[in-house]
């Protein structure tokens, strides 16, 4: 088997001999299935970056990628049954299409856990040569596999389990691979790298990168696969050489009989995002987003331009010289192209690093504030429910996220409620409210859609009740009141998730003797993060 | 500040108070139960409504004169009570209740308490309202409002029983500045009934010294409704029948929420004794019909024109 670095020089002579001729943006019908989970079942260690890696993907696809949404799938932890219902759907559209003439290309992406020759999608279990033979035999012209994981874990978060047997994604005998590419994010015997910094694997950031342009190395607007391939496989080498868990080289299959290079994104016909004049300095541009993620990382030479065809946004720029930063702020309409100027970065040092994981605590941290509606009741109150009735309540929420340490969320409530009953045992209907501030320190697991949380909470509760005709005087309690939260927060976006959580509490009461009573709630509530 | 400190002083805001886990306040339902075992005045008043007819008639008006004798020495008595009441309690033990001492803001020296104690049976309620002269040579408390409440039932019914021994507190030198002042004692004697509707009914009885007409004791008995109809039967003494004799009558009552009653009024001894009278009012209190034996000239009206009551 070649080495990596020799399989890199033969891509590139045969990129530049097919990129003689310039690359066609094919007229083709594509369609997408994109795969992305962190979990790999039982014996494997979560990913905190599959599903991310895998919506980048499915955006650039869709947005840049000719893939329209309809031919487009994209499973975020789902499970191998997902993945071949995807697959025959698109066969069915693939045939119809064909069956009108249209010439067709299957885009299928994975990110995720891969062990003893299969797929690991939560505790399913997808085999990669039956994946191989159903995409070799999908009724289309160009295939296109691209499987971001590994096969055994190491110390930073490596992607895959633990010892297993390698399985040998880039083909060394294509006779059934028939118009079909395969790229791999490593080699047979390394692991795949995720990095906190660029919030994704290595591979895949640099492989999105260079979608997004940063690839486009001829210039003309268009990235090619071999473009997209030479330029992850560089900055995917480059930034795991120094890891613990060694470089991680890239592989490529190629057997695309009858044609010149593809094109897989098409970045100057959209005409917006962020260029990058030939003027500009060369190096390494980190265009990170508002959430502290590198939205695309561009290495660009000196002398030439890029055009980076991001969303429309705000973004922070920086660039690292030996001794210090140069960053500063674009903002990118919608619609337009915007070109980044030397003038508009100033000098900043390393502890300024907008970039996520660096200086983490001081500009990582995140707010949010949510907003809804609960309730609460008490266990076995003395005298049943006449003492502190079951109430409705509102809620609102402020949590602070990442400040103490990743995934740890600070929160601080502050809910209110009201409600009638009656003291049974002298008849006295009363208006019964309730306040309560409290402060909770919860751990989060986030995923693209779904976040379980759990944690503790300290309440200080404040509760009143006036007597219908003031039959008796109104009465108060308050007291401090800890308790334990867990619900999980399912995200509508980026920024905006629903929450449903529960909450069990100790309530100590001391006005007729000391009595330890309990309480739970259970609320729904919308979030935003900022 | 850097951010260790910043997350020092977060940690030091979630974690200190959780080592002061305390609960303060009056929420109790124990504390109603206790206070309902001593009648408010609100509990014991008659509501009869009141009128502003100068020829009401005349059984009515001696209704009314009633009442108001009942609901102002309540409220005199009671209210003391509910204004003390009002505030939580001082003390609470497992089996009692205390209020106070608080100060008597109208009567420098003078301070009080209410001791509300539930007894081993479980059922019964004793308490006692106290009065202390603090500048005293030997500072004592007085019990001049003592009372008992059977809860058997539940605290909603029950019999209670209260006797105020204004006599007491006037031997010891407290300035009775008010009605009660006249009276030696008041004692009430009461029923409660948990159920919808059902009457409180009660025996209010007044000892006094001799007056004018020689009359040392005044009883009413009166039944409330919870929807404002009600009876009350009292005696008065007086020259009510023409003639040389003092007269002792007994007045029964009757009335509908709005107001509209009947009254029999019995000579018990004196001029006419053996004689009775009958007369009925409206809503306004105009006397709609009126059999009087010993002045057939005011006969007014036929039976028909009385209001329907019901058996209280």
């Amino acid at each position: 088997m070649p080495g990596p670095g020799r399989r890199l020089a033969c891509l590139v002579a045969l990129a530049a001999l097919l990129g003689a001729a310039e690359a066609r943006a094919e007229v083709l019908h594509r369609f997408a299935v994109v795969v992305g989970n962190d979990s790999g079942g039982a014996d494997t260690r979560p990913l905190l970056y599959a599903g991310a890696d895998a919506g980048k993907v499915y955006d650039i696809l869709t947005r840049l990628g000719g893939v329209r949404t309809e031919d487009a799938n994209l499973i975020v932890d789902g499970g191998a049954s997902d993945v071949l219902g995807a697959l025959a759907k698109v066969e069915k559209q693939a045939a119809e299409a064909a069956r009108r003439g249209e010439h067709t290309a299957l885009f299928f992406y994975y990110s995720g856990h891969a062990k003893d020759g299969a797929l690991r999608l939560g505790e399913s279990r997808l085999a990669i040569e039956a994946l191989r033979g159903l995409v070799a035999t999908a009724p289309v012209d160009v295939r296109i596999v691209i499987l971001d994981s590994c096969r055994s874990g190491a110390i930073t978060r490596s992607k895959g389990a633990r010892k297993a047997p390698a399985f040998a994604i880039e083909s060394e005998s294509p006779r059934d691979a028939k118009g079909m590419v395969i790229l791999t994010s490593s080699a047979s015997d390394e692991d795949s790298q995720e990095s906190d910094a660029i919030g994704g694997s290595y591979f895949s950031h640099h492989l999105a990168s260079g979608l997004l342009g940063g690839a486009d190395r001829s210039g003309d607007g268009q990235v090619t696969l071999f473009e997209a391939y030479a330029y992850a496989y560089d900055r995917t080498v480059a930034d795991t050489a120094d890891s613990a868990a060694g470089a991680q080289h890239p592989t490529f299959s190629y057997d695309l009989a009858g044609n010149g290079d593809l094109v897989l994104t098409d970045v100057a016909s959209r005409h917006e995002g962020i260029y990058l004049p030939s003027r500009a300095p060369g190096g390494v541009y980190y265009l990170v987003d508002r959430q502290g993620f590198v939205a695309a990382e561009i290495n660009k030479g000196d002398g030439v331009d890029r055009r980076v065809a991001l969303a429309p946004g705000r973004y922070r720029v920086k660039r690292r010289l030996a001794d210090h930063l140069r960053v500063g702020e674009i903002d990118v309409p919608r619609g337009s192209l915007v070109t980044l100027e030397e003038g508009s970065l100033h000098d900043a040092p390393f502890s300024a690093d907008p970039v996520k994981g660096a200086g983490r605590y001081d500009l990582t941290s995140r707010w949010s504030i949510g907003a809804g509606l609960g309730y609460q009741s008490v266990f076995e109150a003395p005298e049943g429910a006449g003492l502190f009735p079951p109430t409705g309540l509102v809620d609102i929420d402020v949590a602070l996220r990442d400040f103490l340490r990743r995934d740890w969320v600070l929160g601080f409530d502050l809910a209110g409620g009201s409600t009638n009953s009656v003291v049974a045992a002298v008849g006295a209907p009363f208006h019964f409210t309730e306040l309560s501030v409290a402060s909770s320190l919860t751990v989060e697991w986030p995923t693209r859609t779904l976040t379980p949380f759990v944690g503790g909470r300290l309440a200080l509760l404040l509760m009143n009740r006036t007597f219908q005709d003031n039959a008796f005087p109104a009465q108060f309690y308050s007291t401090l009141s800890p308790g334990v939260v867990a619900g999980a927060a399912y995200h509508l976006s980026r920024s905006t998730a629903v929450v449903a959580r529960g909450r069990l509490h100790y309530l100590l009461y001391n006005v007729d003797g000391n009595q330890s009573l309990g309480y739970w709630e259970l609320a729904t509530m919308v979030t935003y993060e900022f | 500040m850097s951010s260790s400190h910043l997350r020092f002083v977060f940690v030091a805001v979630f974690a200190v108070p959780g080592l002061a886990l305390v609960g303060c306040g009056n929420y109790s339902n124990e504390d109603l139960l206790f206070m309902s075992a001593v009648p408010s005045s609100q509990q014991l008043a008659v509501a009869l409504p009141a009128s502003t007819n100068a020829n009401q008639a005349e059984l009515a008006q001696d209704t009314h004169n009633g009442i108001n004798t009942v609901n102002t020495l309540l409220d005199d008595v009671l209210g003391l009570v509910d204004a003390v009441r009002s505030y939580e309690p001082t003390t609470r033990t497992s089996d009692s209740r205390t209020w106070g001492p608080f100060a008597d803001t109208n009567h420098a020296g003078w301070q009080w308490r209410l001791v509300v104690t539930l007894e081993s049976d479980g059922t019964t309620f004793d308490y006692h309202l106290d009065t202390e002269n603090t500048t005293a040579a030997s500072p004592a408390w007085i019990s001049f409002f003592i009372g008992t409440f059977d809860a058997a039932g539940g605290i909603r019914q029950g019999n209670g029983s209260v006797t105020v021994d204004f006599a007491a507190l006037k031997s010891a030198g407290f300035p009775l500045d008010y009605k009660p002042a006249a009276l030696d004692t008041l004692s009430i004697d009461y029923q409660k009934y948990d159920t919808p509707g059902s009457p409180v009914s009660v025996t209010f009885m007044i000892t006094q010294p001799a007056d004018a007409n020689g009359v040392t004791s005044v009883t009413f008995t009166y039944l409330i409704l919870t929807d404002g109809s009600g009876e009350m039967a009292f005696t008065l003494v007086g020259n009510v029948i023409p003639g040389p004799a003092l007269d002792t009558v007994t007045i029964n009552a009757q009335w509908l929420p709005a107001g509209e009653g009947k009254a029999t009024e019995a000579i018990v001894s004196g001029d006419g004794a053996g004689l009775t009278r009958v007369q009925c009012w409206d809503a306004s209190f105009n006397a709609t019909y009126n059999d009087e034996p010993w002045m057939t000239s005011s006969n007014l009206g036929d039976p028909s024109q009385c209001p329907t009551l019901p058996a209280f």
